[in-house]
């Protein structure tokens, strides 16, 4: 254990000092989400609430709640469509509303009856102005609708149906997107090439000779480009909410593990890109091949619609596809790519595949 | 306690078709100072890492300090201290934070403080070991092979590429380990340094030891003679040398003729003789006792460097 601390805070330390590993692999990816995010995120920031009413309800609690959405001080703030809430949640999906508020058949007739019941909001989870101001609004007004209709408790409860828009907040796509290319990054830049390099300037075959296990040194290497993969992580979470503005999705809880097993992952192809460069020049070309390819091809660094029919079919073998399309989902809850169990299923298929082949092709030396 | 610290038998490794080490024998007795001499791509350091466990021998077998190596074991690690010949450290790390590092391999260890005193790093403690000049490198590598007050010491060409000082500092250091009773295995290429520094001596040449023993023996051996280099001028040819009195042999290196004399006085006197007779200006001319150097090139008709 003395061992493994000693050698995990040496990797820390030439981490640390080493100025372009740090851009690379904490900084640039931000600054990447940040970008990308900010350019193409500025159209969603609309002035006013779009919001659908669908009214399926004739009683005068309903008629009331109407009145007061078109009186002309609410005009001011929200703009309202009112149709039915099939045609309302196209508009939603299609980015042209923030929230769909329906009032259900029967609702004057069972608050008045003391009945508690459950008023549908539709909303679009990755879109800011949806989750911030337009389910804000509709909250906040169902409030005050309890307070007009004066139920105690209160019988008007929303219940909250999120709709996925087809076109959604960039930065709800670039952010998980490039958290996934920053373990990626990880993994070729910041273990690949630093590995190959401390084996041709032979630190490796210096440990080799010490009274060290494999396991120990693998571990502690490991151990430390997981720990900056986490850090990176909580980076970005943090400049996802806070900077970009996004709302985390039901399944944030899930960003850490997901994280997790992209870094351990990743770091592992770093391991295997290693072993199988047998100098620094062939490291540099396989990362970039790999790099290139998986930033291009897997839809991280623009939404998959995009590439060429042919390019389509290499999406599905690049790992970095699953990694991106998991995070996508447990951050924003973005539109799957894969059901999340195939994204976790692929990603530790492959690690599971790695880590034999890294410890049959590796060498120290 | 056994009384050899190291023992090595048919010890063969092969790179493609070049057999690096050939059959190699020879054993190490606990306390002595062995060196391994021979010019570059001899084998010395195919054997030494063979023997470290950093590669793996075709065949032969190996018995360090009593016991067959095994390459993959830790606890017995710790009896030993290795400089390789290339080595490489976290460049961004300091001197003193590499010292850590490597105590935090071993139980028992010398402390950090005095162990750069010995190697004089005191006052480059700080600096990160990508900044450190060649001799300092290498007296690094030479204190983290000694942090743990090892049995049995490989060093590997330890001061190759040195300027004279720093080469004595590490030659100090290797008279120390002898005096404390460690073993040490030392390759070089320095028949000068196998000769201030090892109690015996095996000399490689293409994968085989061709002469083991102790220097003086080994200079006895091949040398009862004298040398006298004297500078190539025209007229002046090594058959011409060889037919002068009491003189075994003649060779030729760095633009001088070496001429091994039984008897200086005689062999000069011939030369001063001969000189004359045909009108020759001779160059400058040096005696010298003969050194393994010579013992080298007699065996292999080579220069070792």
């Amino acid at each position: 254990m003395k061992a493994f601390t000693a050698l995990y805070l040496a990797n820390a330390r030439e981490f640390v000092r080493d100025r372009l590993a740090m851009v690379i692999t904490i900084i640039m990816p931000l600054a990447f989400a940040g970008f990308f995010g900010m350019i193409f995120g500025q159209g969603d920031q609309a002035a006013g609430i779009r919001l659908g009413l669908a009214v399926q309800d004739n009683g005068p609690l309903s008629q009331q709640l109407v009145a007061i959405l078109e009186s002309p001080s609410m005009a001011e703030s929200i703009g309202l469509t009112v149709a039915d809430e099939e045609k309302l949640v196209e508009s939603l999906r299609a980015g042209d509303l923030h929230a769909v508020l329906v009032l259900p058949a029967g609702l004057t007739e069972r608050t008045a009856a003391g009945e508690a019941v459950n008023v549908p909001v539709y909303y679009d989870p990755s879109s800011q102005s949806s989750t911030g101001m337009g389910l804000g609004f509709v909250r906040s007004f169902l409030n005050q609708a309890n307070l007009v209709a004066q139920s105690a408790p209160e019988l008007i409860t929303v219940d909250e149906r999120s709709v996925m828009a087809e076109k959604q907040n960039p930065a709800a796509f670039y952010a998980p997107s490039m958290l996934g290319l920053a373990m990626l990054w990880l993994g070729v830049f910041g273990t690949a090439m630093p590995l190959v390099e401390m084996r041709e300037k032979k630190v490796l075959r210096r440990l080799a000779v010490a009274p060290l296990s494999t396991r120990t040194v693998l571990a502690a290497q490991v151990g430390w480009r997981v720990t900056v993969g986490m850090v990176q992580t909580i980076l970005f979470v943090a400049f996802s909410v806070l900077v970009l503005g996004l709302i985390l999705g039901r399944q944030a809880h899930l960003i850490l593990p997901i994280a997790l097993l992209g870094a351990v992952t990743f770091v592992t192809l770093g391991y295997f890109i290693a072993a199988l460069s047998p100098t620094s020049e062939a490291a540099i070309a396989i990362a970039q091949v790999v790099n290139f390819a998986m930033t291009f091809l897997s839809g991280s660094m623009f939404e998959p619609e995009f590439l060429p029919a042919a390019l389509r079919p290499a999406m599905y073998i690049m790992p970095l596809t699953y990694l991106s399309d998991a995070l996508r989902q447990v951050m924003v809850g973005f539109r799957p790519l894969f059901p999340l169990e195939v994204d976790v299923a692929v990603l530790a298929g492959l690690l599971l595949v790695l880590v034999p082949l890294t410890i049959k092709f590796w060498r120290w030396e | 306690m056994n009384e050899m610290a190291l023992q090595v038998t048919d010890l063969r490794k092969s790179y493609g078709d070049l057999k690096a080490v050939d059959g190699v024998t020879f054993s190490v007795a606990t306390g002595e100072v062995f060196g391994i001499l021979g010019p570059n791509g001899a084998g010395k350091t195919t054997t030494v890492e063979c023997i470290e466990g950093l590669r793996r021998p075709d065949s032969g077998e190996i018995v360090v300090l009593g016991r067959a190596f095994g390459a993959d074991d830790p606890e017995f690690r710790r009896r030993l201290g290795i400089q390789l010949q290339s080595t490489g450290l976290y460049p961004k790390l300091t001197v003193r934070e590499i010292m850590r590092l490597f105590t935090a391999f071993y139980d028992d260890t010398l402390e950090t403080d005095a162990l750069l005193d010995l190697v004089g790093l005191r006052e480059r403690q700080n600096a990160p070991t990508a900044k450190l000049s060649g001799g300092q490198a290498q007296r690094l590598s030479l204190a983290l092979a000694l942090l743990n007050k090892p049995e049995l010491v490989f060093l590997d060409e330890p001061t190759t590429g040195l300027d004279p000082q720093a080469r004595r500092a590490i030659w100090d250091l290797v008279h120390d380990l002898r005096r404390e009773g460690r073993t040490v295995v030392l390759t070089t290429h320095y028949m000068e340094e196998a000769e201030e520094l090892c109690d015996r001596v095996a000399v490689m040449d293409h994968g085989h030891i061709i002469e083991l023993g102790t220097p003086r023996e080994l200079i006895a051996k091949y040398f009862r003679e004298t040398a006298i280099e004297v500078d190539q001028v025209d007229g002046l040819t090594a058959e011409g040398l060889a037919a002068l009195p009491a003189v075994g042999q003649v060779t030729e290196e760095n633009g001088r003729f070496v001429v091994f004399s039984a008897a200086v006085p005689k062999t000069m006197s011939g030369l001063f003789d001969w000189a004359q007779a045909h009108s020759l200006e001779l160059g400058q001319m040096v005696v010298r006792q003969a050194t393994l150097e010579d013992v080298f090139l007699k065996i292999t008709g080579r220069r070792i460097r």
